[in-house]
Formats: structure tokens, sequence, C-alpha cells
């Protein structure tokens, strides 16, 4: 099958024609902007798409690769964050849909297994973007993951002392 | 942090059928600057009855090394894997995997070593933007070097991209960063590698962008392939244009991405409109294409450069909406929670997270967050003055593993190196995960005394 994208002068809008999605390239708003909340996904129910992420730095192995298309609105500052069931994720938030290349403009993978990932949107140009579960390796690479979007939550100082 | 690694051992499998297991702990060199080298190490462990030969460790970083690995663990046995890891341009936590082949392994493994990347530079991750400039300008950008340590200067220049020329201020301290008026048309993006005469860091990279705006200007100088197919044949079409003047593509190629161009007129006769068509290949290797589309301009002899990327997946694989999905989970009907699991939610008190007290003489910095699950850790930073400039002391405090959002975390730190006597401005700065670094707290003024200090109020 031949499917055919074409881009037109000055192009605000990406036409894909076949493709499985369509997103403007100038949102006023996106999830991080008018939408929160949390889904729930098994890793496992995806196949290894990646071979490696983030400037081809990161291997991440032969697991699993789960992709979403998400719109990050003008002005967005909040965060994405997944926390998956025993295994050990990767977490990254992926240039593609408006811009050129799929380089990590985010990405986390801090804790090991089980424990939660999480970055900031914060000043990245609004548009559409791709975000990547995934595992570096080992086994179990996948599992059941709540994925989270939620408004910008500052670090709060509580207290400082000195003595 | 643990990592179970399973593989399947062909002789051994073909005999039983089963899967050995083999456990890798991943190394952690923790915070180091960006260009520094650190030693740090991995363990293998065989969790089987079988001996592990032929063991063979190949770091994927060409920057890194592997520094003594034996070739084979014994049946139940463990190996500890030394490496030597190069920060290079590390910012914020990065891994540094390491493949990990044997005899009869149907798949190599990866073993890692973590690494957080520090710069002297205040914001390391700043990009050098010219924005758009017209063919033939030559703008000027000046950079001046902001860092913690005063003394840290600017030593050469190791390597710019083509586009720019760039010279060392007298002082050091600074840069000075002309746009060439002979350059490649399009979106031009490089490093400008410069070496710093700092004990900590001997290295610098800076991105530099620019879009340069000729007589023949494409629709987009960042075209997106999208998602692209396994298989398929992906075609794209990208217009050039130029305003009153008819001009000719005899050029155009892609680099960093397979696929092959075609050069034709736009549709309708338009003789001042060329388009470029674009058949990426749907056979090389999956996942991130990033690369650029190459076209020159007859006549004017000039190339016009196009970031050109995208995502190549496999036919059958569906990319989801997040926000739709987010909109459906939100719409669907939410079970009304029974009695008991009210009750269970309202007795729950989360706990917060204790500091570690650490031992020692010298001012003592408590202090307390919430939401921190964005940061790597925190440092005390010290000046002579409110105004500084603040330094770091000491070592850089890990954020607490088991810290949730909406519970609070204590952290403690000492600052064992104060002077009796002396007077000092202290703040606590947060280093995200990112590698950005920002003051927590305002300076706080004190005396040191024996056995303490004297505060006075925050200013």
């Amino acid at each position: 099958m031949n499917f055919k994208k074409t881009m037109v002068a000055v192009a605000a809008q990406l036409l894909l024609v076949g493709g499985a999605y369509a997103q403007t390239c100038t949102p006023t708003a996106g999830v991080l902007n008018d939408g929160t909340g949390t889904i729930n996904v098994n890793t496992c129910s995806s196949t290894n798409q990646l071979l490696s992420a983030c400037n081809g730095l990161d291997a991440i192995g032969a697991s699993p690769d789960t992709i979403y298309s998400v719109q990050i609105g003008a002005a967005a500052t909040g965060s994405i964050g997944a926390t998956p069931t025993g295994y050990d994720l990767k977490l990254a938030l992926l240039q593609g849909t408006c811009t050129a290349g799929s380089t990590c403009i985010r990405d986390a993978d801090n804790a090991g297994a089980g424990g939660a990932e999480s970055f900031s949107v914060a000043g990245l140009p609004a548009g559409g973007y791709f975000v990547l579960l995934t595992s570096f390796g080992g086994s179990p690479d996948c599992g059941a993951t709540s994925l989270t979007v939620t408004p910008l939550m500052p670090v709060t100082l509580q207290n400082f002392s000195i003595n | 942090m643990i990592r179970r690694l399973f593989f399947l051992a062909c002789g051994f499998a073909a005999s039983t059928g089963l899967v050995q297991a083999m456990t890798m702990e991943a190394g952690d060199v923790g915070p180091i600057h960006q260009f520094q080298t650190a030693r740090s190490s991995f363990t293998l462990v065989n969790d089987t009855d079988e001996e592990v030969k032929g063991l063979k460790i190949t770091p994927l970083r060409p920057q890194d090394r592997v520094l003594a690995a034996p070739n084979r663990i014994a049946a139940r046995g463990n190996v500890v894997i030394d490496v030597e890891v190069d920060a290079q341009n590390d910012l914020g936590s990065r891994g540094h995997t390491f493949r990990i082949d044997f005899d009869g392994a149907a798949v190599p493994l990866l073993g890692r070593v973590s690494v957080y990347g520090l710069s002297v530079l205040h914001d390391p991750a700043r990009v050098l933007d010219f924005d758009t400039v017209k063919a033939g300008d030559s703008p000027v950008i000046d950079y001046a070097l902001e860092t913690d340590d005063p003394a840290v200067r600017i030593a050469a220049i190791k390597s710019a991209p083509e586009f720019v020329t760039v010279s060392i201020n007298p002082d050091k301290r600074g840069l000075r960063i002309r746009h060439s008026d002979k350059s490649t048309w399009g979106k031009l993006t490089g490093l400008l590698k410069i070496q710093l005469d700092s004990s900590q860091q001997k290295e610098a990279w800076i991105p530099i962008h620019t879009e340069v705006r000729g007589d023949v200007l494409p629709s987009t100088t960042n075209f997106s392939l999208g998602v692209a197919r396994i298989g398929q044949e992906n075609e794209y079409i990208l217009q050039y244009r130029s305003e009153g003047k008819p001009f000719k593509l005899d050029r155009a190629t892609l680099e960093g991405i397979d696929g092959k161009t075609t050069i034709q007129n736009c549709t309708g006769g338009d003789k001042f409109c060329q388009q470029v068509r674009m058949l990426i290949d749907g056979n090389q290797r999956s996942g991130q294409l990033n690369g650029i589309l190459r076209t020159h301009v007859a006549g004017y002899d000039r190339d016009i450069v196009v970031l050109t990327g995208g995502l190549l997946v496999s036919k059958d694989v569906k990319i989801k909406s997040l926000d739709e999905a987010l909109a459906a989970q939100a719409d669907a009907p939410k079970p009304s929670p029974s009695l008991n699991q009210a009750l269970k939610s309202m007795s729950v008190t989360e706990k917060p997270v204790e500091a570690v007290i650490p031992p020692g003489n010298g001012p003592l910095l408590r202090w307390s967050v919430d939401n921190e699950n964005l940061l790597y850790g925190y440092a005390i930073f010290r000046a002579d003055s409110a105004q500084g400039p603040f330094q770091r002391v000491g070592d850089i405090v890990r954020r607490s593993v088991v810290s949730k959002q909406g519970v609070v975390s204590n952290y403690a730190a000492r600052d064992t190196g104060a002077v009796v006597g002396k007077e000092y401005w202290y703040r606590i700065a947060m280093f995200y995960s990112d590698g950005k670094r920002e003051f927590l707290t305002e300076p706080q003024h004190v005396k040191v005394k024996e056995g303490g200090v004297e505060n006075s109020a925050a200013k």
C-alpha cells in the first residue's frame, strides 16, 4: 500500500492521508492545558519497535514499545508520569509529529523495577509529540502501567533552617 | 538497582526446554561533571546450574571502556564487570549501556551504569538561536559565560559549526559568534565546542541554531515524516517556492535516512515552484528516523537544508491519541467506592520521609519539601555575601527514592568546611533529573560559632 503525505506551502498543518492520526501543529490546547488524568495500559500488548531511544545513546533492548501521540498546548507546564508494575520503565517524549526527527526531547529512567518515572513538559513548543513507554530490558520488561498527566505541581519548600 | 535478565542458552534449552536466568545489578556513578570519566561496575549473577562461557562485554558508547571482565560465570556464581564511563555531554540522568554476549545467547543482554551529568555552566541546555536570518546577512550573538566559579575561563574553541565564526573575548569569559553571510540556506544546527580552563570540566558544548532564508524557500525547514511504516512505500512531497523568479533544483539527497528522492515540477505549471518527492525506505532499521533533506539550487549554487525525521514502526502498530484516551477515561462511569474502601482511604496516613543527620561539625542545614518527583537531588550553596557568587559545598544529596507526591520529605546536610567565626550566606539548590538547576531557598545568613551558628533573618 502506498500512502501519501503531502506538505504544502507554509505548512501549519500536517496532512496525513492514510496515517494513523492527524494533528494540528499549532494547538492552543492539549492534554496538559485542558485535560489531565490517568489511563491504565498493559505494555505487554505492544511489540518491540525501537532498538534505541534518545539519539541512539540509550539502548532499550527488545522490550515492547507502547507509543501514544499527544498534543501539548502552548505554555503547557504540567508533567507526564507513569508507574509500572514489576518492571523497569523508561518513559520518553519524542518529537516527531510536527517537527522533524524523533529525538528524545524529555526522558526519564531513574528508578528501578516498579519505580515511577516522570518528566515535565514546561518550556516545550506547542505541537504534537509521541509518548514512549518502554524498558531498558530485563525480565519482565513490560506490564500493567498507569500513565498519568498532571498539572504543574511545583516543588514546595515546607521548611528551611540552619543550626 | 537489580534488573533481572533472561536468556536462552541454546544447547541447554534444547535438552531441557528451560530458560536460564541471569540477574544484573546496575552500576551508579552518581553526579560527575560533563567530560569527566569515572569508574564503576555492574554485577552479573548466574542463577542457573549451568556455567556461562564466552562472556564478552562491549560498551555501546565508544568513549566508555571495559576495564576488567572475566569470560565465564560459574554456575550459581557472579562476576563484577569493572568499567570506565565518560560523561561526555551528558546532562542530568543518563544511562551508559554495555552489550553482553556469551556462548549460546539467542540475543545479547544489556548492562548499565547510571550517570548524573553536571555542568559548570548555569544554563547548559541553552540554545544560541539566530532565529531567521536573511541570506547574505551576518548577525552576531554575544555569549557570556555564566558559572558558579568566576575563575572559569574559555581556553580555546575546539570546533564550531561551519555557518558561524567564533572569537573569544579578551577577558575569556565570553564569545562573539558571527553568522556567515555565505552559509547554506535552510535550517542549520550544530554544536560549538569550547575548551574550558576549569578544574571541574574541561569542555562544554553549546547548541547553535539558525534558519537562513534565501530566494528559494521550502514550505518548511522542519519536515516531519510522522509515522512511517515498515514494509510500505512511505511517500512525502515537499514544495519549494520563489517570489517572482524561476529557479531549478538540480539535486536532492536524504542524509541519515534511507530513501530515494525525485525532483518534480509542481502541478499546474507553476514556474515559481518545484517539489521533491521522497520515498522513505520501509526496510531500514526501525524506530527513530533523524536526518536531513539537502537540495541544491542551480544558478544560486546554494544548498537548502531541511531537517527531516519521524518514527518508523510496523504496519500493525496502532498509535493511539493520549488526549482521546484520557477523555475516554474521564467519561467512563466510576464505580462507587464501598464503605470499607472509603474507610480504608481515610485511615491511611502517609508518613513523611525522615532526614538522615550527617555526623561531624559545622552548620547543619535542614529542609522539607513536597512535590519533588522531578528532582534528582539537592546541594548546599554558600557565599560570602547575599549577592553571591554562591558555590556548591559538599556532595549532592539524592532525593529519597520512596518520596511521593503529596508526602513531605525531610533532608539534612552539613557544611563541614565552614570556619568558626566567619559569616556565610547559604542556599539550597535543587537538581532536576534533566540536569536543570534552580535554587529552592533564598539566601540565609549565619555566623559560625563553636557548636552551632548564630542566625539572622533570611535575606
